[in-house]
């Protein structure tokens, strides 16, 4: 009897396309070239693919890819919807499915063209105004920023934090994406009083608060740590994985929970990760933690415990979250500076801590925390 | 009504009554019949205690600022900048997402707000607040 998913499935093969606001190609060529480029670093043919995980919002469906890809026979093929929340959920269904035998190698993908083509921060304008969207969108409260923004203000309310933690948050992962040439923010420099003059969007959040718009796609391949061991590259193990909610759930406006700055569906989950996982935040190396916008880094820091609720304000000053500080954090820039690719760049990258090869490496990173979107239903896992 | 219509809510069964209420001025909350808890928004079973019995009772209109922000970047013609957008808590628990009807600096957490309405078409009135009179 399994009682576990610890180190029962491995990362294998990352592949991503560059990152860009303008991919000129389709969501298909995009996510066709992620996964291929995912089976060349695996040192699988793509032919062995036999499950498929997907976003529910991605474009691209199961059969047209295994159309594209030549494969006859996919086993296993689930979906995880909420948009960014799925990022660690799609590895987690394919690591049960190859830990219980459903499928031996399994593709988790991303592709989108949400730069060039339908822009989140827009949806205001487009979207019918029959969900749960109408009791906010109508009244001027239009994108995922300002949404969040409301979060950001009570927590500033409740806890004394400043618009200038936010500012440490984003000139963090921007330094990590002066690192890495991938990044979209790369050849651009910014330090705090950029961030305090920037324009103000949503108050208390101005232009360096907001994530990249980006096209691009990243796939990565999973399979059992039985097989991943006769594979060309180090395997990176999921070490635990856990999706989850709160109380009052909606996306993006879950304002009736009891604490609005308080991102339940993370501090739920957390006590979990961390018995799967038998370490606790004190063994973390570095951190993928999804950033959108800049407060919810802050807040996700007391979820998963690096501090304590209404802290995370005073934990990231001085650089904490820069190589050197006390818990480097996306450290290829994050969706605020190297793509929004919904936080798949965010496992690709802490990948490559646990192989080694980050372009903004950590010195002997043993164990990265992942998570995915904030503020919507998601997902978090440790690899190691 | 401005000339650039606001975007509008399309009712539909679960949530008729909250915008019939609202065209008549009166803000409507579902109450559970069985544990007395009001809720927002309209769902089908009261998340409290399971039941799927309740009355639209009326709202009193008054509560306080919980939270808000203020959009500087304009999102939509029909919302110019400044635009204030308060989450307020009401006496009856629930908070509502609405429009703030005062000056940004003005707003801060924990004012006490009282509800009015803005007719945006010939069918949706949506209700927004203003600060309390002392």
């Amino acid at each position: 009897m399994m009682e576990t998913l610890k180190d029962k499935a491995c990362i294998v093969g990352i592949g991503e396309t560059e990152f860009s606001k303008n991919s000129g190609r389709s969501e298909m060529r995009l996510a066709l070239e992620a996964i291929t480029a995912a089976c060349e670093d695996a040192g699988i043919s793509p032919k062995e693919i036999d499950g498929i995980v997907r976003f529910s919002v991605d474009s691209n469906q199961i059969d047209e890819l295994a159309r594209n890809l030549g494969l006859d026979n996919v086993r296993f093929f689930p979906e995880v919807f909420f948009g960014g929340g799925a990022g660690c959920g799609i590895v987690q269904m394919a690591a049960m499915a190859v830990a219980l035998g459903k499928a031996k190698y399994v593709a988790c993908f991303r592709a989108l063209n949400e730069r060039s083509g339908f822009r989140y921060g827009q949806m205001g304008g487009v979207m019918p105004m029959q969900g749960h969207f109408q009791y906010s969108i109508p009244f001027g409260l239009i994108a995922p920023g300002a949404m969040v923004a409301v979060m950001g203000r009570r927590h500033m309310h409740l806890y004394g934090t400043k618009t200038a933690d936010f500012g440490e948050v984003a000139v963090a992962f921007r330094k990590h994406a002066n690192m890495n040439s991938k990044a979209m923010m790369h050849e651009k420099a910014l330090t705090l009083e950029d961030h305090a003059n920037a324009r103000m969007i949503s108050d208390p959040l101005r232009l360096f608060d907001f994530c990249q718009e980006s096209d691009g796609a990243v796939a990565l391949i999973v399979t059992s740590a039985e097989r991943a061991k006769a594979l060309k590259q180090k395997p990176v193990y999921l070490m635990a994985a856990e999706q989850g909610t709160g109380s009052w759930m909606e996306m993006m406006t879950s304002y009736q929970r009891e604490n609005i700055a308080d991102l339940e569906e993370y501090t739920r989950l957390a006590p979990h990760l961390w018995k799967e996982a038998g370490i606790g935040p004190e063994d973390i190396d570095c951190a993928q933690l999804y950033d959108a916008f800049t407060p919810l880094i802050i807040m996700q820091l007391e979820s998963f415990g690096f501090c304590k609720r209404g802290e995370g304000g005073p934990f990231v000053r001085d650089g904490a979250l820069q190589i050197g500080g006390r818990l480097p954090t996306n450290t290829s820039g994050g969706c605020l500076s190297e793509a929004y690719i919904h936080g798949l760049n965010q496992i690709s990258e802490g990948v490559r801590q646990i192989r080694g090869d980050s372009l903004a490496q950590v010195p002997d990173c043993k164990h990265v925390l992942v998570t995915a979107g904030s503020g919507i239903p998601t997902g978090a896992m440790i690899l190691h | 009504m401005s000339e650039i219509p606001r975007v509008a809510p399309i009712p539909g069964p679960i949530n008729q009554e909250f915008y019939d209420g609202l065209n008549r001025h009166e803000l409507l909350l579902q109450k559970c019949r069985d544990c007395g808890k009001f809720r927002f928004w309209p769902i089908e079973m009261c998340p409290f205690c399971n039941s799927f019995n309740h009355e639209w009772a009326r709202c009193s209109g008054k509560g306080t600022a919980h939270s808000y922000t203020v959009q500087h970047q304009v999102m939509h013609p029909a919302y110019p900048a400044p635009w204030v957008v308060l989450l307020v808590e009401l006496e009856e628990g629930p908070r509502l997402v609405t429009h703030g009807l005062m000056p940004p600096e003005e707003v801060e957490i924990g004012m006490p707000v009282e509800i009015e309405y803005e007719k945006i078409t010939d069918e949706i009135t949506l209700h927004a607040f203003r600060k309390a009179e002392k």
